[in-house]
């Protein structure tokens, strides 16, 4: 391409030129998305899968509330890094990746140290309902993010796939535990997260075509 | 000097970005005068790093696409540098990725004029190649196509080794006989 060429191109573009809306503050974006995901999962535990009978003895179980915290945390924080990486450098605060990640491989390790002790018993693999049910809870909200990240520019579009997929994922498997009641660590592995990691993977191995600008 | 370079540097930042925050608001000379002057800056950039100086043409003209692409992106309360780096960054490695997984390197025959065009430094050189090509055509079929592989068309010695069913080692061995059979013949 010659300097003549690219002269052209300029002025072209510069002809095409329009005000632009700015995109507004990462966390202004991200917000509406979290809060209306949270109801949304609260509604459809509420009015269509049901809440767990024992929800409130549940609140008192410390071991219950911590994978939860953990969970939301890591989906906030997926979230919020979402709306991080629509930018293309990110606001140079590249850290804020770190934050999912270091939670989300915590929570994994977690429950692959419960499942080794409490053993990955094949008696508990029967199909049931949870892997329709987190269909559900997450293919709105995952529509949604990645709608929304698509209205950014990404120049990292795999580590975007993966904050996407973890940000749905870790809110999806608040919804499941909070309507259903198996406690069991391999029922929790094999149809409350292994869905989710299966769903990011094929996220991740697409995110080139999925985030393209 | 390092400091006046800096200053410089800083106030080539600032002007950029007040380029840009009027670019967003619709101003079209700004605009212009912005992509002006990061063409070039873009393209030097680029061009030290590059194989072949015409890709940074190219990524030059793929980042300008996407900064106008993504003008909505820049925040005023941001520095412009690090932005628009990002997307000159981005824009090289899927450039490459996209010319080394069409494996774009490997098919370029010596005789083809746009390698020849991409690859030889002074075209008036081109006649050595020729002499190479004579020397290359008096060697055994099989030492011939050994350094072929790996000396001209880029490919790694286990990748040679697997095609013409040989051991790494007896690959590695005959491009470098080859080599200098080929330097002597050429003295």
């Amino acid at each position: 391409m010659s300097t003549g060429q690219l002269d052209k191109l300029i002025e072209n573009l510069a002809g095409e030129l329009e005000p632009v809306k700015r995109l507004r503050h990462p966390l202004l974006r991200i917000a509406p998305w979290i809060a209306l995901t949270v109801l949304y999962i609260l509604a459809v535990d509420y009015f269509y899968l049901e809440f767990r009978p024992d929800l409130s003895d549940k609140t008192s179980d410390p071991i219950f509330i911590f994978e939860i915290s953990l969970a939301l945390a890591a989906g906030l924080s997926a979230a919020i890094a979402t709306a991080w990486l629509c930018v293309p450098d990110a606001r140079g605060q590249s850290w804020i990746m770190a934050v999912p990640i270091t939670l989300s491989l915590t929570f994994l390790s977690w429950s692959f140290i419960r499942g080794a002790n409490e053993g990955l018993e094949p008696a508990h693999m029967h199909l049931n309902h949870c892997f329709h049910d987190g269909i559900v809870l997450i293919a709105i909200p995952a529509a949604v993010i990645m709608f929304l990240s698509r209205c950014g520019a990404t120049t990292r579009p795999v580590l975007m796939g993966i904050m996407n997929a973890i940000a749905v994922g870790a809110l999806g498997y608040i919804g499941l535990r909070l309507s259903c009641q198996m406690d069991n660590i391999a029922h929790g592995c094999f149809y409350h997260i292994a869905p989710f990691i299966l769903a990011g993977g094929v996220v991740g191995l697409l995110a080139r075509r999925i985030y393209r600008w | 000097m390092k400091p006046s370079n800096s200053n410089a540097k800083a106030s080539k930042s600032a002007i950029w970005k007040e380029w840009a925050i009027k670019a967003q608001d619709g101003d079209k000379r700004a605009y212009s005068a912005l992509l002006g002057e990061l063409a070039p800056f873009i393209r030097n950039y680029l061009v030290g790093g590059l194989a072949n100086p015409d890709w940074a043409e190219d990524i030059t003209q793929e980042v300008l696409i996407s900064v106008h692409k993504s003008l909505a992106t820049y925040s005023p309360d941001r520095p412009f540098r690090p932005w628009v780096m990002a997307i000159v960054s981005f824009r090289r490695t899927d450039f490459l990725r996209k010319h080394y997984s069409s494996r774009g390197n490997k098919q370029s025959p010596l005789d083809d004029a746009d390698f020849l065009r991409t690859h030889v430094t002074n075209p008036a050189h081109a006649g050595e190649y020729k002499d190479i090509e004579e020397a290359l055509s008096e060697l055994p079929e099989k030492q011939r196509k050994v350094f072929q592989m790996i000396k001209i068309e880029g490919y790694t010695a286990k990748e040679a080794a697997t095609e013409l069913d040989m051991s790494v080692s007896a690959v590695k061995v005959s491009a470098h006989r080859t080599m200098k059979k080929l330097k002597e013949r050429l003295k």
